[in-house]
Formats: C-alpha cells, sequence, structure tokens
C-alpha cells in the first residue's frame, strides 16, 4: 500500500514520487518490528529575510484520492530554529540537505543519517532534524515506527530567496515500505488488529489465516503449522529475531510460542534459507513484538475472550510505560483454561488444557542507538485425547470404522486432565542492542532458551511423574551489520551481513526417545539490495556449519547396530552409552527480483534460493514412541543433510476496487527426509514386535522430492460495503522416483468470506459482518498402502461474525465469531486425531479488547 | 549493567548443566516407569509338573525372545501370569501392582488355538480357557486362570493385558469386556493395552 501526500501548487517542482525513494530503510531488518514504514518528504524553508530562523512548513496537502487510507505517515508537529552557518556565509551557498529521520511509534526522532547535501550544512541540519517533533505515523490507527525524509532548504541571509518564503510549500510523497511489498517472496503479515481477532488462540491457528498455511494437530488447543506442505522442522520459527528452540518431533507439540507477545507476525512461504540459515528451507515466521513505548507515560492493552467449545475463557494483558529519560519497560501476561472439547455428537475425552504466559522488557533508548532486555515464560499443560492409542492394524481399521470412539459417552465434560497428557514450558530470554555508527547500523544480540518437555503416558496409581522428559538449552549470538545505503547513478543499494553462533545441549530424564547430544553451530551470510527505478534486485549467500555429539544410550546403540541403520565406524563405544559425533555444513543462495510493473499497483517477484537443512537428532536416532506419537518410529543415524532448490512467482495488485496476490511455486527437495511407514522388500509396511503389540514401523528415509502448488489471495472491494475476501492453496508433494505422493500433505482448500461494513453511526465506529464458507477437499491421491486408513472426505464448514469498536476516544473492540456454525461432522486430514475421532464441532468466540 | 549481571546466573547454570549430557543417563532407576519387558506362563498341571515359558524382550527395542508353549493332550492346567521389568537390576516383578489395580486391568486370551471368554466359538481350539480369579467388583481379572487342552496340533496363543484407566471417575472395565471382544475385538473395549504377545502353542 503506498500513499502519496502532494501539494496542490508545489513550487519546487521536484518529484519526489520516484520509487527511488521507497526504500529507505529495510524493515525486514532481523528483529526490527515495522509492520510499515513510511518515508516522507519535507521541505523545511529557511526565510532568508530573518537570518538565522526557519520554520517548517505546514502540511496543507492533499492526499491522493486513489490511494487507502490505512497508512498516515508522521506529522511535524513543532517549528524548530534553523540556522545559516558561519562557515557558508562567505560564499553564500544555496543548498538542499536531506536527512532520513527515524521516527518512533511515539513520535520522537530516535535517530538521523545524512543522506545528500553540501558538507557545510550538515552537522546543523543533523543537530535539527533530531529536534523535530512528530505525530507518530500509523497504519490503521496504531501508532507505528516510521522513516522520514526531511529536507532543508538553506540560502544565505540576503534576502535572495525571499519567494521561497511566502509561499510555504510543502511535499510530502509517502511510499509504504510495507515488508510484505518489499519482499521478493510470498509474504504475509498480520498487523495488531488481525492478531486481536484469534486472540487467545496458539500460533499454528493464528497463521492459519494465511493463503498457503494449513494446520496440524489434535485437539486440546495444540497445532502445528504446516506451510505449502511442509510441516515445522523445515519452517523458522523467528520470536523477536531469535530461531525459537523446541522439541519439535511430536505430531502435537506446540510452538511454544505466545501470540499475544507479537506486535506483529509475517509469514514468508517458500524457502529463505540465505536470509535464515538451514532451517528456513519451507517457510519463516517471524514472530515481532510491539514497540515500546518511548515517550512518558503508560499504555497498555487489555483482551479478553471466551470459547463455547470447550468452555475457555481467556484473558490477556500488557502494559508499557516510558520515560523522559529514555528508558521503557513492558510487562504482559495472560491465561487460559479450557475443558474437554467435543465433537457434533461425542466429547473428545481429556482434551482440556492450561496455558499461561508472562513476559517483560525493559529498553533503554539513546540518541543513536538502544538495549533492550527481554524475558517471556510459556507454560502449557495439555490432556491427550484418550482415543489415541496404539492399535494392531485390524484394530486400528476396526475403531476406524467405528461411528464414535469407544467409551466416548463415559466422558464427562471436565477442566481436569488424566493421563496421558504433556506439559511444557518455554522460557526464552534476550539481551539485545541497536546502534548506529557511522558506517551503518548494528545490531547484536544473546539469547538462552529453555525448553522442558514431560510426557504422562498411562501408568499405575502410585506413579506421579513422567515417563518422557526433556530439557533442551539453546544459547544464541547473532550479531548483524547494514551498511548506510548508498545512493549510486542508478539507484541505491544497501545491504549488510550476519554472523550467528549457536550452543545447544538435549538431556533426557526417563526414557531415552530423544538421545542427549550437543551441539555448536555458526553461520555467516551477506545480502545486497539494489533498487532502480522499477525494478529491486535482491541478492543473499550463506554458509552455515554444525557440529554435534549425540550420546546414545546402549541399549538403543545396539538396537540401531542390529537394525543395520548405524555404522559403528562412526561412534564411540564408551561405558553403558555411544559417542556419535557428525558434522555437516550448508550453503545457501538466492536472488530476487521484485519488479514494479505499475508502480505501486501492480508487482511481479521471482524469487530463486537453494538451501540445505541438516538432520534433525529424531530424524537421525529416534527409537520408540510416545503418547504425543503414537507409532513406532525409527530414526537412521546415517541420514545426510538435504537440499531445496526452489522457485516462486508471485504477483501482487493493488488498486482500490481489487487487492490480489497469487504465487506459483516449486521446490525440488533432494535426500528429503520423509516420515512414512517402512516398507519391506516386497513393498510391503513393515512391523515392529513390542511388548505391547505389533505396530507399524515408520521410519526417516530420504527421498528426492518434488513439491509444487499455488497459493493465493483476493481481496475485492477492501474499503466497499460489501466485499469478498477468496483465500486458498493447493500443494502437490511426490517421491521423483517413484512418484507416489507423499503422505501428510494438506488437501486443497479455499476459504471465501462475504464482508459488510456499515458506516460509523455514534458511538459505533465500526461495524463488519462476515459469513464465510471454507471448501476443503479429500487429500485422496496418496498411495492407500502407504497409510494406516483411507484418507477422510472432503468437507465444507460455514462460519460467522461480527466486529465492531465502541466509543471515540477509547473505542472498546467486541468480536463474536463462530467456526462451524452448522455443527459439521468432520475429519481433517492433516489432524492425528483422523484416525480416532471426529474435529471438534461447532464453537462461538466472543471477545472484548481495548487500548488505554 | 544489572541485565547483564541478573543473566550471569542464568548463562553458569546452563553451562554447569553441560556435564548432564555425558553424565550416566540409563536413569530408569530413578523415574517413575509402568514398564514391563517380559511375559512369564506359569503353567500347572494336575500332576503338579510344572512348565514355564516367557516371552521376553530385555532391552525393550522391539527384538523379543520367545519360548514355544508346549502342552500335553487330554491335560488340566493352572496358568498364573507374571509380568516383568527385566531393565531392574534385580528384575522386578510388576504382577503384584496389577493386582492392586485388578478392577483396572484384566488379561485377555485369544488366538486361532483358544476357546473360551474373549473368543468366539472355536471348534479348532487346541485350549480351553477360564478365568479363576476375581477382582473386588467380582468381575474377572486372569492373572489366574484354567486351561484344558482339546486336542493336538498347533496354533497361536495371545495374551493381552488391557489397562482400563477410569475416565472421568468411572470405570470402564465392564462385566461383558470378554464378550465384547470375542465378537468385536480390542478395539470394542475402552483402554489401551499395556501387553500383547502371541506364543506359539502345540499340544502334544
Amino acid at each position: 500500500m503506498s500513499i502519496s501526500y502532494r501539494h496542490s501548487d508545489d513550487p519546487s517542482g521536484q518529484d519526489w514520487s520516484q520509487s527511488r525513494f521507497a526504500s529507505v530503510k529495510d524493515a525486514d531488518d532481523f528483529s526490527r518490528w515495522k509492520t510499515c514504514c513510511v518515508s516522507i518528504c519535507f521541505s523545511i524553508c529557511l526565510f532568508s529575510g530573518q537570518p538565522g530562523t526557519a520554520q517548517a512548513a505546514p502540511s496543507g496537502s492533499t492526499v491522493d484520492a486513489s490511494v487507502a487510507a490505512k497508512v498516515s505517515p508522521p506529522v511535524l508537529l513543532q517549528q524548530v530554529d534553523l540556522s545559516y552557518p558561519d562557515a557558508a556565509k562567505a560564499s553564500g551557498d544555496h543548498g538542499d540537505v536531506h536527512i532520513l529521520v527515524d521516527v518512533d511509534a511515539s513520535g520522537k526522532v530516535i535517530s538521523a543519517r545524512f543522506e545528500k547535501g553540501a558538507a557545510v550544512f550538515r552537522e546543523v541540519s543533523m543537530e535539527t532534524a533530531s529536534r523535530l517533533i512528530f505525530s507518530p505515523a500509523t497504519l490503521n490507527g496504531v501508532p507505528v515506527a516510521a522513516t522520514t525524509r526531511v529536507s532543508f532548504h538553506f540560502a544565505p541571509p540576503d534576502g535572495s530567496s525571499r519567494a521561497m518564503s511566502d509561499t510555504p510549500h510543502a511535499e510530502m510523497i509517502v511510499h509504504s515500505t510495507n515488508p510484505d511489498l518489499k519482499d521478493t517472496r510470498a509474504r504475509t503479515t498480520l498487523d495488531e488488529e488481525a492478531l486481536e481477532k484469534t486472540a487467545g488462540e496458539d500460533l499454528a491457528n493464528t497463521i492459519s489465516q494465511v493463503a498457503g498455511v494449513r494446520m496440524a494437530g489434535t485437539a486440546a488447543d495444540s497445532s502445528k503449522p504446516i506451510i505449502r506442505g511442509q510441516q515445522e522442522r523445515r519452517l523458522l520459527v523467528l520470536n523477536d529475531g531469535v530461531r525459537h528452540e523446541s522439541q519439535k518431533w511430536g505430531p502435537d507439540h506446540a510452538t511454544e510460542i505466545d501470540p499475544f507477545s507479537a506486535g506483529s507476525i509475517s509469514v514468508i512461504r517458500g524457502a529463505a534459507g540465505a536470509r535464515y540459515g538451514p532451517y528456513a528451507i519451507g517457510g519463516v515466521i517471524l514472530v515481532d513484538p510491539p514497540a515500546m513505548r518511548t515517550d512518558p507515560g503508560i499504555t497498555g492493552k487489555i483482551l479478553t475472550s471466551y470459547n463455547t467449545n470447550g468452555r475457555r475463557p481467556y484473558a490477556a494483558l500488557r502494559l508499557d510505560a516510558g520515560s523522559e529519560s529514555g528508558l521503557s519497560t513492558r510487562v504482559e501476561g495472560n491465561a487460559a483454561i479450557g475443558a474437554t472439547q467435543t465433537t457434533p455428537d461425542y466429547l473428545l475425552g481429556n482434551t482440556a488444557s492450561k496455558t499461561w504466559n508472562i513476559g517483560g522488557a525493559i529498553a533503554y533508548d539513546w540518541d543513536g542507538g538502544n538495549v533492550r532486555a527481554s524475558w517471556h515464560h510459556h507454560d502449557f499443560k495439555a490432556g491427550i485425547f484418550y482415543g489415541l492409542s496404539h492399535a494392531t492394524p485390524d484394530e486400528f481399521i476396526d475403531q476406524f470404522n467405528a461411528d464414535r470412539p469407544v467409551t466416548a459417552d463415559v466422558w464427562e465434560s471436565s477442566y481436569e486432565m488424566s493421563r496421558p497428557y504433556q506439559d511444557v514450558t518455554h522460557d526464552i530470554g534476550i539481551l539485545r542492542t541497536e546502534m548506529d555508527v557511522d558506517w551503518g547500523s548494528i545490531e547484536a544480540f544473546y539469547a538462552f532458551q529453555i525448553n522442558l518437555r514431560e510426557e504422562f503416558e498411562h501408568a499405575r496409581r502410585d506413579i506421579s511423574g513422567p515417563q518422557y522428559d526433556f530439557t533442551l538449552r539453546t544459547h544464541s549470538i547473532d550479531t548483524l551489520y547494514s551498511h548506510p545505503t548508498a545512493l549510486l547513478g542508478i539507484g541505491e543499494l544497501e545491504g549488510g551481513a550476519g554472523v550467528q553462533g549457536g550452543f545447544q545441549e538435549n538431556v533426557y530424564r526417563g526414557w531415552s526417545l530423544i538421545p542427549n547430544y550437543r551441539s555448536f553451530s555458526g553461520g555467516l551470510f551477506v545480502y545486497e539490495r539494489l533498487s532502480l527505478q522499477r525494478i529491486d534486485i535482491e541478492a543473499g549467500a550463506r554458509a552455515d556449519a554444525l557440529t554435534r555429539a549425540a550420546y546414545l544410550r546402549d541399549n538403543d546403540y545396539d538396537a540401531h547396530v542390529r537394525r543395520g541403520t548405524l555404522d559403528t565406524d562412526n561412534c564411540e563405544e564408551l561405558e553403558q552409552k555411544a559417542r556419535c559425533p557428525a558434522d555437516y555444513k550448508a550453503s545457501s543462495f538466492s536472488i530476487g527480483t521484485l519488479v514494479h510493473v505499475i508502480p505501486k499497483r501492480l508487482d511481479l517477484k521471482l524469487d530463486l534460493s537453494t538451501a540445505t537443512r541438516f538432520p534433525n537428532v529424531d530424524e537421525l536416532y529416534m527409537l520408540g514412541s510416545a503418547p504425543t506419537f503414537p507409532v513406532y518410529a525409527t530414526g537412521h543415524p546415517d541420514l545426510g543433510t538435504e537440499t531445496v532448490w526452489n522457485s516462486s512467482l508471485t504477483a501482487g495488485l493493488r488498486t482500490d476496487l481489487v487487492e490480489a496476490e497469487g504465487s506459483v511455486y516449486g521446490q525440488h527437495v533432494n535426500d528429503y527426509i520423509y516420515f512414512a511407514p517402512e516398507l519391506n522388500d516386497s513393498g510391503e509396511p513393515r512391523f515392529d514386535v513390542t511388548i505391547q503389540g505389533t505396530w507399524p514401523s515408520w521410519g526417516f528415509q530420504p527421498i528426492d522430492a518434488t513439491f509444487y502448488g499455488f497459493d493465493g489471495s483476493v481481496n475485492l472491494g477492501p474499503y466497499s460495503p460489501v466485499g469478498l475476501k477468496v483465500l486458498g492453496g493447493l500443494v502437490r508433494a511426490e517421491d521423483r522416483d517413484t512418484g507416489d505422493q507423499l503422505i501428510g500433505t494438506p488437501a486443497d482448500h479455499v476459504k471465501v468470506a462475504l464482508l459488510g461494513r456499515i458506516p460509523p453511526t455514534g458511538a459505533m465506529q465500526k461495524v463488519e459482518l462476515h459469513v464465510s464458507s471454507e471448501v476443503v477437499a479429500s487429500q485422496s491421491r496418496v498411495e492407500p498402502s502407504h497409510d494406516f486408513a483411507p484418507p477422510p472426505p472432503g468437507y465444507t464448514l460455514f462460519g460467522a461474525g461480527i466486529d465492531t469498536e465502541i466509543g471515540r476516544r477509547q473505542p472498546v473492540r467486541v468480536g463474536v465469531d463462530a467456526h462451524n456454525l452448522l455443527n459439521t461432522a468432520y475429519r481433517e486430514y492433516s489432524s492425528l486425531l483422523r484416525y480416532y475421532a471426529n474435529q471438534p464441532g461447532r464453537d462461538v468466540r466472543v471477545r472484548v479488547g481495548m487500548d488505554f | 549493567m544489572k541485565l547483564l549481571s541478573s543473566l550471569t546466573p542464568l548463562l553458569l547454570l546452563s553451562l554447569s548443566a553441560c556435564s548432564d549430557v555425558e553424565k550416566e543417563e540409563d536413569d530408569h532407576h530413578h523415574h517413575d516407569h509402568e514398564v514391563m519387558t517380559a511375559v512369564v506362563l506359569h503353567f500347572t498341571a494336575d500332576d503338579g509338573t510344572e512348565l514355564e515359558f516367557t516371552w521376553s524382550d530385555a532391552d525393550n527395542d522391539a527384538d523379543p525372545v520367545i519360548d514355544d508353549i508346549v502342552l500335553q493332550d487330554a491335560s488340566d492346567y493352572t496358568l498364573s501370569l507374571s509380568f516383568l521389568n527385566e531393565l531392574e537390576d534385580p528384575i522386578e516383578d510388576v504382577t503384584p501392582e496389577i493386582a492392586d489395580e485388578d478392577d483396572e486391568h484384566q488379561v485377555f486370551i485369544t488366538g486361532s488355538a483358544v476357546d473360551g471368554p474373549a473368543t468366539e466359538s472355536n471348534a479348532d481350539a487346541l485350549v480351553g480357557h477360564a478365568y479363576a480369579d476375581e477382582d473386588v467388583n467380582g468381575l474377572p481379572i486372569g492373572l489366574d486362570n484354567d486351561i484344558t487342552t482339546l486336542g493336538t496340533g498347533s496354533g497361536e496363543f495371545t495374551v493381552t493385558l488391557r489397562h482400563m484407566p477410569l475416565q472421568s471417575g468411572n470405570s470402564i472395565k465392564t462385566e461383558s469386556a470378554a464378550g465384547d471382544v470375542a465378537s468385536g475385538g480390542f478395539s470394542a473395549i475402552g483402554g489401551d493395552n499395556d501387553v500383547q504377545v502371541t506364543f506359539d502353542i502345540s499340544v502334544e
């Protein structure tokens, strides 16, 4: 989205509206939160008749009527004096000076960069720019940080420029550097307003409103995102710039991130390994906190919601305090408690859950830099649906064909959990600093994460502890450098480089499903972006290395040796264990092109990249099963890296009547680590004989895979009284050698929503109604013998809702949403629940939120 | 710098914990498990002859050693079951703990060689099975059983120990459990298999 403010009788004749000003600052920087950066051009005229003073020109501007009104730029509030420097008096130079000014969400100038102009005017311009006071830029009414270009005109105090002062002139050209538009990959950012609509839901639920994103999971509020058919282990989640680290191997290990702590969440679909490293080969989820408050005072946000299915209340509070000294603080927290969820016909026994999060941050801003320390604790406890159990193949099919899970009627709705259940905590502490230096800007941060996961199986009554217990500790250090934007003759060049280092260790108590390990990793990357008039080109390269030693319990080591999966030469046998070290290296490259086919209206993005992922420890050594993992899984210690070759072509259209984005993509993944039923030599599924019965054996196998598909969205009449939104996606994934479709690939889906917007009346600032329909096809392409049970049929769900804002000064936002309105019984292919029970039925959710 | 100093303990804590990775992690002794690695069938004939057959996956890694059951034709046996955890040293007998929670557990004997409460009428059966014990509610447990040989031949003898925990505080172990298994298989009753092992049996 872009806005142009243009003075009706611009005497300067200057045209700032070219796209070379569009990319003032890379808002896609690793961690800086900017939902939307705007660059503005101001002219502040020196009153030549009054030496030593200057006035900021009022912005008597007209808004380009063709543009949407969701973004508004910073507005200069206070005029300042500008002195004609003594040093220039001798020569009597005239001159324009351009300064880039970073304005934070409170309107305060946090940094200024000299961009262009005679050196003699530099000092006074920089000093003046730092004293400017703005009202902040806003996005959907929410103050946001923005970058503004300020222009000063200097004229000697001899009256020769008198004419210019008669008519204060100003021209503001605002170009959004919305990261979604700037990124050469398909990218969608959910701002705070969009996030509030899913407040209280987990991360996967929150981002499933983005085209191309599906969810995997069971019930009890634990789901995982799938982007373009790629599961979580191929998705990088960057929480405030830090790679989220947790036990990702279970199908209902929800991402341990609190969406309430985010000011925006961006989803990048497709490989982004050259920028973000080896784990970003399927996509990236950027979770960025809201900007800290930097002006004196206290603000806050309060949210509460209630879901009828699971009788689940949720409440959240955030408080931000700022002070004159540059010190700012934040505390935030939220909690939810859910009872047993229910399908249209029966309860999903033991699906109660409890979640709470607490966090805080303290920051200090000074001229040219800031330092921030933050900490978040996530706590999640959830029952595991009682029907999720092991069974022999015949029994499995019998229960699959039953109308309802056996003993479903015995369950009563309750907030209590019984075994099996999972109890998870995740803590993250970050210490970071950003500094502007003469030769660019530097950002550095250290993060510590600790993820505790306990799983409690059915056990005798006198047993109180967990059967699975893992502690994962991660330390990471990131340093990023951005060089100043270089103004070349043909355009602007921006870019930078970064170094990352990490240390991680896993310690189990209880069962050794995932062995102990210790790893060190390092990465180095560079990127440059050249912005020309109609075309932007971005290229990146990255090298990564990982060294890791796993410590296998002797029984597990022997089991791998006996199965022939482990080469004993690669391990060192110690007392009661074996140490198996491994080193990996990876390189990633990308080149992306963004073409402004029709500036501000139609963009084309082409992204070509390659990236390599290291195998995870569970893929190498897993041996067994867990409550959240009801198959017998065998890791393959000799797995190597997997390499993706990715291309995507994305078109974006933005007009008053329609906003649309569509993306086609294709990926070759060599040595793709595929988790699927293991087949014996005759192509039949293999079984493992355990004391609990005979189970199908699942393993991690390298195959050459191809993924391709399409996803996109169309928003008709985004600002009209009646609008229509359509989003959807399809993915095809196949084994290149056999031509078989890969198991677990989400089914084709499309969602259509009809919106009605009622003009504000009285206290009702906003009323938006919607009815929606989601159509999901059957995933019938997978070879039946590769799965336990046939895929569920397709389904159609209906929903409806209303969003309102009541009150003028501090509006209260009230929303009601009904999901699965008709209480349809259905099963979802990407949910583990599909083998055992229907998905939850109708859920009506009421939410109330306000800022204060 | 207060921030730095407050983070330092965290850093030290995590570094000092490094040694955990390499430390002895055969930690079953210190953790609560309900592990069973072996099933022992103890047959006693009328004449006092005792026979023992074992299904054992001593390392609990899906690599079992299984005895073949051999019984004499036209004989009556009592069959008592033991469940062992061989990962403990000394080996732990888990059977008393199952007996303590007999209202949540039941053993079912099925397989091609069996005719009993958990099988449909089986004309080719080599052995007949009957429960010889009762839980606190008067329902069968199956830790003690009567086995009668019915003819010579060979077949399969499957022992299933079903754990039927309370659901919302309600018992799901029912009087009809064995009959439900006979007619609908194990998917027809609630709970999970703690044990399901199959022996080859021959009656001579």
